[in-house]
């Protein structure tokens, strides 16, 4: 008889406002991991600012980290994830809601090897831009405006190899 | 409670509330803006539980075990002047009919104080005015961010001088707002905990020379529009006992006839209470008077002087009075 290797994670998520609870429930496997275990992967999200130097008329963009940020200017946040374990990890997906009090940039999520979907209903669903849809006041559906979105979510092609690391990034604006 | 088993996806997703109050201004000073991406992901096809992310880099998996990536906004200050449409005055007015308009708005992030000043304008005008003050509003001023307030300035305007103040004559009158407290733009190490300060204002006229010094003005004008007369009196013989009416001469008994003109320039204020006088040479008994030019204006004679009604001769017209005596 074959042992099941399965990992089964269920989330109990509570109403909104509420505490998130999680616990992993493990069927037999060769392997047991509690919920605070080490994971494979190390993530890491770093802020940085966008500055406009002008050089004598020619003007150039850089980005600097994020410590002084006004209304109005452009954010950058870089997700890097790295892979600290031994065995390669696929089926990567990155989420990140767009924080409160910014608009997301239209087309500025990057990652290399990575297919970008956004969702407009809190990230129940996940669409390509351009395809999602939201219902304006006059009752009829619209199509979604960047600044619609709530979440980002990049879909890492393919496997990360142990110690490999990558990054995906993606802009706002200060409102 | 619902327990779910998600196939495909498992994310934790933090329902963020969606800002509705979208300011001008942008989001309050102090407003922490936080971030935590969270990684979904498998090994040997084997779902794992997700990691989030953390400013230095997290390898928990589970909900709560990342920390959000997080900044505060900065305090922006920044304020606009804008100069209302301008006035026009007359010599010597002084009070409500000066009364000159402006706004302040403050385009910052946070609620701030500030104070006005009036000030004459050194070059570009042909009079200054002197005395003036802010009647409205009480200063210092707060305003909550993306506020503004109609500000009104007063002015003494000088007497007619007969060149520099007249009829559309101007001047200019600057009003310079500035940060009241004295608040101090945040200088050395940025710090993403603390709330810095910065001046993001634009430079306005002459009294605020730079940008980005917490400072901002504005000039509005003062047209003189006042009535604007030339008066001219000619006198001729109409006719004489000898002569007649050929060549008459002034000689006992001959008619003589005063023609007095008053004009108001055109694009001058009314001439209102206009009065025209004139007393008759001592040699000259007074026949009559008419006055032409202006509807239902009548004129009399008390000695010496022939006198009209007070009456109001607009922009662009004239007003004649005729006196016809004879000499004795």
């Amino acid at each position: 008889m074959n042992t099941i290797k399965t990992t089964t994670t269920l989330k109990i998520m509570a109403a909104l406002g509420g505490i998130a609870l999680v616990s992993s429930i493990l069927m037999f496997g060769t392997q047991a991991s509690a919920a605070s275990a080490q994971g494979h992967l190390k993530v890491t999200s770093k802020v940085q600012k966008m500055v406009v130097i002008n050089k004598g008329g020619e003007k150039s963009y850089q980005f600097v980290p994020a410590k002084k940020v006004l209304p109005g200017e452009i954010i950058q946040y870089n997700t890097f994830f790295q892979n600290i374990s031994n065995k390669p990890a696929n089926n990567i997906n990155i989420v990140n809601p767009i924080p409160k009090h910014t608009v997301y940039l239209p087309n500025s999520a990057q990652g290399k090897n990575t297919q970008t979907v956004f969702s407009v209903d809190g990230g129940k669903h996940y669409g390509k831009a351009g395809t999602l849809k939201v219902r304006g006041k006059d009752g009829k559906w619209h199509l979604a405006k960047p600044s619609d979105y709530t979440h980002i979510q990049w879909q890492y092609q393919g496997s990360l190899a142990p110690k490999a690391k990558q990054v995906v990034a993606f802009r706002v604006r200060l409102r | 409670m619902k327990i779910k088993i998600m196939k495909t996806l498992l994310s934790v997703a933090v329902l963020a509330a969606m800002s509705n109050t979208a300011m001008a201004a942008g989001t309050a000073a102090g407003t922490a803006i936080n971030n935590t991406a969270s990684i979904a992901y498998s090994v040997g096809n084997v779902n794992q539980t997700p990691i989030e992310s953390s400013e230095t880099g997290n390898s928990n998996p589970g909900v709560g075990n990342g920390s959000a990536t997080t900044f505060k906004v900065d305090k922006k200050i920044d304020l606009l002047v804008t100069a209302g449409s301008g006035v026009n005055v007359v010599p010597g007015a002084t009070g409500a009919a000066t009364d000159l308009s402006f706004t302040l708005k403050n385009e910052g992030n946070s609620t701030e104080s500030f104070t006005l000043t009036p000030s004459q304008v050194a070059a570009g005008d042909n009079f200054d005015t002197s005395n003036c003050t802010v009647t409205a509003p009480a200063l210092p001023v707060s305003l909550a961010a993306d506020a503004s307030t109609a500000v009104t300035v007063e002015c003494d305007i000088p007497p007619s001088d007969g060149t520099n103040v007249n009829n559309g004559k101007t001047s200019l009158v600057d009003l310079l707002a500035a940060e009241a407290t004295g608040l101090l733009e945040t200088t050395g190490a940025e710090d993403a905990a603390t709330v810095d300060v910065v001046f993001a204002d634009d430079t306005g006229t002459a009294t605020d020379g730079a940008d980005r010094n917490a400072k901002h003005s504005a000039t509005n004008t003062y047209t003189i529009n006042t009535a604007d007369l030339t008066v001219t009196k000619t006198s001729a013989v109409t006719q004489d006992p000898f002569n007649g009416t050929t060549n008459p001469k002034r000689i006992p008994g001959a008619t003589i006839e005063y023609t007095i003109t008053v004009t108001n320039a055109a694009g001058a204020a009314d001439a209102t209470g206009l009065v025209i006088s004139d007393p008759l040479p001592t040699d000259l008994v007074y026949s009559s008077c008419s006055v032409a030019g202006v509807a239902g204006v009548t004129c009399s004679y008390a000695s010496p002087n022939v006198t009209t009604d007070a009456f109001t001769l607009p922009a662009g017209t004239t007003a004649t009075l005729t006196i016809v005596a004879t000499v004795k």
